[in-house]
C-alpha cells in the first residue's frame, strides 16, 4: 500500500476512533419510565437531579418506601375528597398511583448559544387511570340521573392500544396568540377570582382562631388580595399533535407563553409528552425558555424518533 | 448612475426613517435612554408592589405595641424603598422575535449615593478616596480613564477560561480561584461533591464607546456557572455612564440564547443615555 493511502487509512481509523469515543463520551441515558430509556444526541448531556424507577428492584430502600407511602396516601384520600367536592357516593381506591418519577437537566449548544431544559417524567399507574374514569362516568350519570338524561356507559378499562387508539383519533389542534388571547383573559379573571374565593374562606376558617392569630392571618390575607391581581399568565401558543416514536404512540401537547408579575414576565414553553404504556401511563414534561423550545423540540424528535400522525404539525 | 445613486439615496432614506421610528426614549437613572419601539421597558420602582410593601411597613410601624427594633428596621427598609427609582432601580427589557419572546433584567445604581452610603466615614477609606473624588465630581481625567481601562482589560480573560470556586463553605463569599491569585465574589456555597465552576466565554473588552453625550464605557461576557452538573448560562454586560449628577452603573443580565438578540439593544440604549 502506498504512504498516502496509509496515511489516509490512519487517519480515517482516528477520525472514527475520535468520533465513536465522543458519541460515547457525550450520549446520556433518560429513564422514562416502564423500561423505556431515551438518549441524548451527541453534544447534549443529561444530568439526573432524582430518579425513581419504575421498577421496584431498581429502586433504594427508601425510594420503595416513599413510593408505598405517596400511594397509601392516595389511597386514604382521594375517594374522600372526590366525595366532597361532587357530593356523590364514590368507592374507595385500592390500587397504585405513582410508579416512579425522574427529573433532569438538558444541556445542549447551538448558534444561539448554550441552551438547557429541565425534563420531568411521572409515570402514572393504570390503576388511577380506571379509576378516575370510572368516577367520572359515575359523577357525570350521576348528574345526568338529576335531568332524566339517560346513562352513558363506562369506557373501556386502560390498556396500552386502548389509550393508543383514542391518542390516533385526536384531532391536531394549532391555536396562536389571536385565539388564545380571550381564552386567557377569561382563565385569568377564573383564576382571581378563585384565589380571592379560597381568601374569603379562608377568613370564614379563622373564626376558630385567638384574636392575635386572627389579625396575623387577616393582615396576610389583605396582602394577598392586593397581590393577586397583578398576577396573570400570557399564551402565544397551544397545540396538541399524535405522533409515533419508537416508545409507541404519543401525543404532544405544547404551549408557550410567560407568567407576568405587575409588569415583568418569565417566558417560557410547557412540552408534555404523554406515552402510553402497559403498566400506565408515561408522562413527560420538557419546560425551557421561550427561545430554546425549537431546539429543545428538534432535540427531542430526534431523542424519540417522532413522526406525525394525520400529517399534523411539528 | 442615475438609477443606483436615486437607490442609494431612498435605501438611506427609509434607513433613517425606520430607525427613527423604531426607536422610543424610556427614563432611567442616569436620564433618558432610547431602545427600539419593538421591545417594552418596566422598571420596579414602578411597581404596585412597591407601594404594597412600603404599606405592610407603615402599618407595622402603627401598631402600638410595635418593639423598637423592628419600627428601626422598618424605617431602614422604607427609606431603603424610597430611594427606588432616585438611586437604584431594576428593569426588565422585554421583546420578542421568531425564536419567542425575550426578557433581560438590567440594574441600574446610582454610584455616587451608593458609594457615600458605603464610605461614610472618608478617614477611615483613604484609598477609596479618588475614586470617591471621582464620583462626586462625575468627571474622570483621562490618566485616571486609561489606567482604568488597561487594569480592567489586562484582569479580564482574552479567551474562555475556566475558574473553579474552592468547594468550602465559607459563608457570605466564595473564593475564586484564577491560575495562582485568589479574588473575592459575592456569594454562599454549600459542601459540594464536585467543584462548581465559572466558565466566562467571548470577553469583550472594556472600552469607552465613542459619541456618547457622558463618558460611557461598556464591558460584558458569557457566563457558564456549572455546578455538579447543573448548567445556567447567562450574558451580562455592564456599563458606566459618567453623568455629572449620577454617575451610574448599570448591569444587564440575560440568558446566553437571548445573547444575540439583547447585544445590539445594551449597546443602543448605553450609548443613547442622554
Amino acid at each position: 500500500m502506498k504512504l498516502w493511502s496509509k496515511k489516509v487509512m490512519a487517519l480515517a481509523c482516528a477520525t472514527c476512533l475520535t468520533v465513536g469515543m465522543g458519541a460515547v463520551a457525550c450520549a446520556d441515558t433518560i429513564d422514562l419510565g416502564y423500561g423505556q430509556y431515551a438518549t441524548t444526541n451527541n453534544g447534549v448531556s443529561a444530568t439526573a437531579i432524582d430518579v425513581v424507577s419504575t421498577n421496584p428492584n431498581f429502586r433504594t430502600k427508601e425510594q420503595n418506601k416513599a413510593v408505598n407511602e405517596a400511594n397509601a396516601e392516595v389511597r386514604k384520600k382521594l375517594s374522600e375528597r372526590m366525595q366532597e367536592i361532587y357530593q356523590v357516593a364514590i368507592p374507595p381506591f385500592n390500587g397504585n398511583t405513582v410508579d416512579g418519577y425522574s427529573v433532569y437537566q438538558l444541556s445542549g449548544d447551538s448558534a444561539l448559544g448554550h441552551h438547557t431544559a429541565w425534563l420531568i417524567s411521572y409515570n402514572l399507574n393504570k390503576d388511577f387511570i380506571d379509576y378516575s374514569s370510572d368516577v367520572s362516568t359515575q359523577i357525570v350519570n350521576s348528574v345526568m340521573a338529576e335531568k332524566q338524561v339517560g346513562i352513558i356507559t363506562n369506557n373501556k378499562p386502560y390498556s396500552k392500544s386502548n389509550a393508543e387508539e383514542f391518542i390516533t383519533q385526536l384531532s391536531l389542534v394549532n391555536l396562536d396568540r389571536n385565539s388564545l388571547t380571550p381564552v386567557m383573559i377569561e382563565y385569568n379573571t377564573a383564576m382571581q377570582r378563585n384565589m380571592n374565593k379560597q381568601l374569603n374562606q379562608a377568613v370564614i376558617d379563622n373564626a376558630t382562631l385567638s384574636p392575635k392569630e386572627q389579625q396575623l392571618t387577616n393582615e396576610a390575607i389583605d396582602v394577598l388580595k392586593k397581590i393577586i391581581p397583578n398576577f396573570s399568565v400570557g399564551a402565544t401558543e397551544l397545540s396538541f399533535s399524535p405522533y409515533t416514536s419508537k416508545f409507541g404512540t404519543l401525543e404532544r401537547v405544547s404551549l408557550r407563553g410567560s407568567i407576568n408579575y405587575d409588569g415583568f414576565m418569565l417566558p417560557g414553553a410547557l412540552n408534555l409528552y404523554i406515552l402510553p404504556q402497559n403498566e400506565g401511563i408515561s408522562i413527560q414534561v420538557l419546560a425551557t425558555e421561550d427561545t430554546s423550545r425549537d431546539y429543545w423540540l428538534g432535540q427531542l424528535e430526534s431523542m424519540y424518533s417522532l413522526k406525525t400522525l394525520k400529517g399534523g404539525h411539528k | 448612475m442615475k438609477p443606483l445613486k436615486t437607490l442609494v439615496l431612498a435605501a438611506c432614506l427609509v434607513g433613517a426613517v425606520t430607525s427613527l421610528a423604531g426607536a422610543k426614549d424610556v427614563k432611567t437613572l442616569a436620564g433618558t435612554m432610547t431602545v427600539p419601539n419593538t421591545v417594552t421597558v418596566t422598571s420596579a420602582a414602578n411597581t404596585n408592589t412597591v407601594g404594597i410593601i412600603k404599606d405592610i411597613l407603615i402599618k407595622d410601624n402603627a401598631k402600638p405595641n410595635i418593639n423598637k427594633l423592628t419600627r428601626q428596621s422598618n424605617d431602614e427598609a422604607l427609606a431603603v424603598l424610597d430611594q427606588m427609582g432616585i438611586s437604584y432601580d431594576v428593569y426588565q427589557i422585554q421583546g420578542e422575535d421568531k425564536t419567542g419572546q425575550k426578557d433581560a433584567l438590567l440594574a441600574a445604581v446610582d454610584l455616587k449615593t451608593a458609594a457615600n452610603a458605603l464610605f461614610e466615614n472618608p478617614k477611615g477609606n483613604a484609598p477609596i478616596l479618588p475614586v470617591l473624588a471621582i464620583l462626586n465630581t462625575g468627571k474622570m481625567d483621562p490618566i485616571t480613564e486609561q489606567l482604568m481601562l488597561t487594569t480592567v482589560n489586562n484582569a479580564l480573560p482574552k479567551e474562555t477560561k475556566t475558574f473553579t470556586l474552592a468547594d468550602k463553605n465559607i459563608p457570605g463569599s466564595v473564593y475564586v480561584k484564577a491560575g495562582n491569585d485568589y479574588s473575592a465574589a459575592v456569594g454562599v456555597v454549600g459542601e459540594r461533591k464536585a467543584p462548581t465552576t465559572v466558565t466566562v466565554e467571548n470577553t469583550e473588552m472594556m472600552e469607552k464607546i465613542n459619541n456618547t453625550k457622558y463618558p460611557t464605557y461598556t464591558v460584558g461576557t458569557r457566563v457558564l456557572l456549572d455546578t455538579e452538573g447543573l448548567k445556567f448560562p447567562y450574558y451580562a454586560k455592564a456599563a458606566l455612564v459618567m453623568t455629572p449628577e449620577k454617575p451610574t452603573l448599570f448591569l444587564a443580565l440575560t440568558s446566553d440564547v437571548q445573547r444575540q438578540y439583547f447585544m445590539p439593544i445594551f449597546t443602543e440604549a448605553f450609548k443613547s443615555i442622554k
